[in-house]
């Protein structure tokens, strides 16, 4: 290989693998360890009779984590939906903007992995957002997962993280109020008992 | 014989009387069809394909309410379009009504294709109109279901319930629906109903009102005949006694058998009276023709039960095999028909020879036979074609076999064809709703093919997609076709949204196909998705909408479209046609085939029988020349009038068989009887002797069959008429064609006394 092509080839792979892979800070990476997560309850969405995915308030540590697991053929609906609920709840704001943003690249980099062989695959698009409220810090992780469904439950079996953001800490501690409101279908006053007290 | 007739009268009566009341409880308690199940063959795979094709996606009988308005995209046509819809589907039983009003249409939203309404509010927009023809146009799918091409005529789909257990609910639906068009009746505005269901309401109510005309009006036209005839109570009341109570008999047993009334056997009650007849009207006559010496009451009787009992059992005999050979057919209906009026026959030959003797003891017979001026008239004519058959017979058999000639020549223009709206008259509300629809808004009737791969996998893939396209287009170039509702235009508007395009263009790789189909699993008009693809995408519908025409042009088209199906899909794929009007295409195609062996096993027994009566080969063949050359006319008389064969017209060869053969066994019994070694004075004495007998046997058998002609359904109505010919021409084989062939193929037997 001449040097030129290797040098090329270096730079595509470098570039692909960091497209792929965030890369965390390390003051954030206990907070993305799922391994020890505690659920204290959940929701599935939009119903259980057709869910397309499922929010659930976990303990990570001292960590309050409001996960959002979406496993659907039509992702990009859901994140169009959330879209619109982001853009309703959040107009003119950057960090929704961004979120938004994040969101829909996230979406199209799991539907470019989708096999283009149809036949014989689990065609649903599976994506994990986590609004996370640690002591001293507030951020959203986005990412892709591997589960399995023993009895109908999803068990994670492998995530991966594709994107971090991290807004203001008022948008990362409202969003998780909002979003277990909405996904619990509980008026705001009741969504603090479910939370808990903020780190 | 001798004790009924004297002690054992009363009892017999009252045994009688008991019975006739039983059995005429139940024959009034005889339902009438509803879902026309017995005119549909029983064939097991046909059925199961059907079941198979209603559980994966549901029923067929969709209700299509055309409504005509002169200004219908403006705000006072959307106006009355959308309150039909609304009170439409509160009606019971109403799952879901489909209209302009309430269509939806696939574009592109923020997040790729997304539903939004046809006709968008508000409707005051002076634009309204616009608005909507630029959504038609653009979506050229809701044009024949929902708009007419002209935008005058709008089309309501209306989905039923499927209630098997209840019968009444579909007949209110229509009621309902058929008070909602009454109450329209706006200047140019009009509305027009069709649809299976319909189609099997209506044919229930014209059974129902066919029962309450064609009975009473039997009764009455024999009862005019036999008054005419025989010029005395006695000659009136015991025949329509001996009717009556075969009747009850035979409709009791009819009913006690679990069966209800169908467009065919609606025909049984005055087919059944007419049937009836023969027995107490050839006893009545050979009473009242019976020498003057027997004036003892029972011997008189014994007399004339001796030499008819014989004739009259074979004569009942043959009719009745005749009737039960249609037991070959594969539709229910013609089989009922053909063992209840088999048994019928059967029934009056033992109620007449008891009824009619026992009712005769009761009377003085006369001094002398009773004679008429118009037997004067008739024995005259009658002389005259007996001296025609017995001194030119070569002639006559040579005009009668020229009429056959030409006849047979006619045969190949009978076409079978079976139309589900024109074997209604012209002046049924079904009939124009039919054609209005058919004309302005789309085929009313629909032909359903499944495409499935031959290995259950979905059909999702690129390859099947287009397989589907290639498919629809196919189709659509056929002759007739007016429309094809499958998936495909539904993947071609998601795609066109998806791709925020403006071209209705299917997906063109694999992913774009996978992701059409996720995005229909996650629709929420399931309903209407499941309607043309199973839930897993394993089987898919094609509902081809065809012009309202006979199954003579929708079984070939059915066939040719499969044919298209197997050459499109290929071997990976199976492709099969079913619905409603396939089962009818399919029966259609088995209609000669069940007419052929129903036919030919009538003419064996026929032969069996009349063998067995005369016990000579010459005698059983003479006898059956003068009975095969009148259905041979008719089939003739058939092609020539452009008389289709169909389920009604098709059972007449195998039942008037039977019937007309009963006239030639009466003719030869009585010519075998008076043969003295002369063949020409025997036919004078026998053509002279019981032709008016056989005349007014003839009369009552014809008009009572034409009694029919009253009904409501073609395929009746034609069988009643043409067989009704059939014994006028049959009488006529019998006066001319019987001793001719008598004259010249029993010549050798001169000298022999029979």
């Amino acid at each position: 290989m001449k040097p030129a092509h290797l040098l090329l080839f270096l730079i595509l792979a470098w570039g692909s693998a960091a497209g792929a892979q965030e890369v965390v800070p390390a003051r954030l990476a206990p907070w993305l360890d799922a391994t020890a997560d505690r659920v204290v309850d959940r929701a599935y969405v939009p119903s259980a009779e057709s869910k397309v995915g499922e929010v659930r308030i976990l303990r990570r540590g001292e960590a309050t984590v409001v996960e959002t697991l979406l496993y659907t053929k039509v992702l990009s609906r859901v994140v169009g939906e959330i879209r619109k609920k982001e853009l309703a709840n959040w107009p003119g704001n950057s960090d929704a903007a961004r979120y938004i943003e994040t969101l829909e690249r996230v979406q199209k980099q799991i539907w470019s992995r989708m096999p283009t062989n149809q036949r014989g695959t689990d065609r649903r698009q599976k994506l994990w957002i986590d609004f996370v409220v640690a002591p001293g810090v507030a951020f959203v992780g986005v990412g892709a997962f591997e589960m399995e469904e023993p009895r109908g439950e999803v068990r994670l079996l492998r995530r991966e993280l594709l994107a971090l953001l991290e807004p203001s800490p008022g948008y990362v501690w409202r969003n998780q109020r909002l979003i277990t409101a909405d996904a619990f279908h509980v008026e705001d006053a009741a969504v603090a008992p479910l939370l808990g007290p903020l780190p | 014989m001798t004790w009924l007739l004297t002690r054992g009268r009363v009892p017999f009566l009252c045994l009688l009387l008991a019975l006739t009341l039983f059995f005429a409880y139940h024959a009034v308690q005889i339902g009438v069809e509803t879902n026309n199940e017995s005119l549909n063959t029983q064939e097991a795979e046909q059925t199961a394909s059907y079941d198979r094709f209603k559980a994966t996606f549901g029923s067929d009988e969709d209700l299509l309410l055309a409504v005509a308005h002169p200004k219908l995209l403006d705000r006072e046509g959307l106006e009355l379009v959308d309150a039909l819809t609304t009170r439409i589907a509160r009606i019971d039983g109403v799952r879901r009504v489909f209209s302009l009003s309430n269509a939806q249409q696939i574009v592109s939203g923020e997040s790729g294709a997304e539903m939004a309404p046809v006709v968008a509010l508000p409707l005051a927009d002076p634009a309204l109109a616009t608005r909507v023809q630029a959504v038609l146009d653009r979506n050229p799918d809701f044009t024949g279901i929902f708009v007419s091409p002209d935008r005058r005529v709008a089309g309501l789909l209306i989905e039923i319930e499927d209630r098997p257990a209840d019968e009444r609910y579909r007949a209110a639906i229509i009621e309902a629906l058929r008070g909602i068009i009454a109450e329209s009746h706006a200047d140019g505005v009009s509305l027009h109903l069709t649809g299976l269901a319909v189609q099997k309401h209506d044919v229930s109510a014209f059974i129902e009102q066919d029962q309450r005309l064609l009975m009473p009006l039997a009764v009455v036209v024999l009862a005019l005949v036999l008054a005419v005839f025989f010029r005395n109570g006695l000659g009136v009341l015991l025949p329509l006694a001996v009717t009556g109570v075969t009747s009850a008999w035979t409709l009791g047993t009819y009913e006690l058998a679990g069966f209800e009334l169908n467009a065919i056997t609606g025909l049984l009650p005055p087919v059944l009276m007419v049937l009836s007849l023969p027995v107490s009207v050839h006893l009545i006559q050979g009473w009242l023709d019976a020498p003057a010496a027997s004036t003892n009451r029972v011997s008189r009787i014994l007399g004339v039960m001796r030499w008819l009992i014989f004739p009259c059992f074979f004569c009942s005999l043959t009719t009745a095999l005749g009737f039960a050979s249609l037991v070959t057919s594969s539709m229910p209906a013609v089989r009922q028909f053909g063992v209840f009026a088999a048994l019928g026959v059967m029934l009056s030959f033992g109620v007449g020879m008891t009824l009619v003797p026992v009712g005769l003891s009761f009377l003085t017979p006369p001094a002398a036979a009773l004679r008429s001026p118009q037997h004067r008239l008739l024995r005259r004519l009658l002389a005259a074609s007996a001296r025609a058959a017995s001194e030119h017979p070569w002639r006559v058999l040579a005009v009668f076999s020229a009429l056959t000639a030409l006849s047979l020549a006619g045969l190949p223009f009978v076409r079978n064809n079976t139309d589900l709206v024109r074997f209604l008259k012209s002046d049924a509300p079904l009939y124009r709703d039919t054609l209005f629809i058919d004309e302005n808004l789309t085929g009313s009737i629909t032909l359903e093919f499944v495409a499935a791969r031959r290995d259950g996998a979905p059909l999702t893939s690129l390859a099947a997609v287009r397989s589907m396209a290639a498919f629809e287009q196919a189709v659509l170039a056929r002759e007739h076709v007016t429309g094809v509702g499958s998936i495909v235009p539904v993947l071609r508007q998601l795609q066109r949204a998806e791709s925020q395009g403006e071209q209705l263009v299917l997906p063109g790789n694999e992913r774009d196909a996978a992701y059409a189909f996720d995005l229909l699993e996650a629709a929420p008009e399931q309903d209407l998705i499941r309607k043309l693809i199973a839930p897993d995408f394993t089987s898919a519908r094609f509902n081809v909408r065809v012009r309202a025409v006979g199954t003579a042009i929708v079984a070939p088209l059915a066939d040719a479209i499969l044919a298209d199906g197997r050459r499109l899909f290929g071997d990976a794929y199976v492709v099969t046609a079913t619905g409603a009007l396939y089962q009818v295409a399919q029966d259609s195609n088995r209609l000669v085939a069940s007419q052929l062996s129903s036919f030919g096993l009538a003419l064996v027994l026929v032969v069996i029988a009349i063998g067995a009566l005369f016990r000579s080969a010459r005698l059983t063949f003479i006898a059956l020349i003068p009975n095969l050359m009148p259905i041979a006319w008719t089939g003739g008389l058939m092609g020539a009038l452009g008389i289709d064969l169909s389920t009604g017209t098709a059972m007449i060869a195998s039942a008037v068989i039977g019937v007309i053969v009963d006239d030639t066994i009466h003719y030869m019994t009585d010519y075998t009887r008076v043969y003295r070694g002369d063949p020409g004075e025997a036919i004078r004495h026998t053509t002279t002797g019981i032709g008016p007998a056989l005349l007014l046997n003839n009369l009552v058998l014809v008009l009572g069959f034409w009694v029919g002609c009253f009904g409501s359904f073609k395929p009746t109505i034609y069988f009643s008429l043409l067989s009704g010919i059939t014994m006028i021409t049959a009488m006529l084989c019998d006066l001319f064609v019987t001793p001719a062939c008598l004259m010249l193929f029993d010549r050798r037997r001169a000298g022999v006394p029979a």
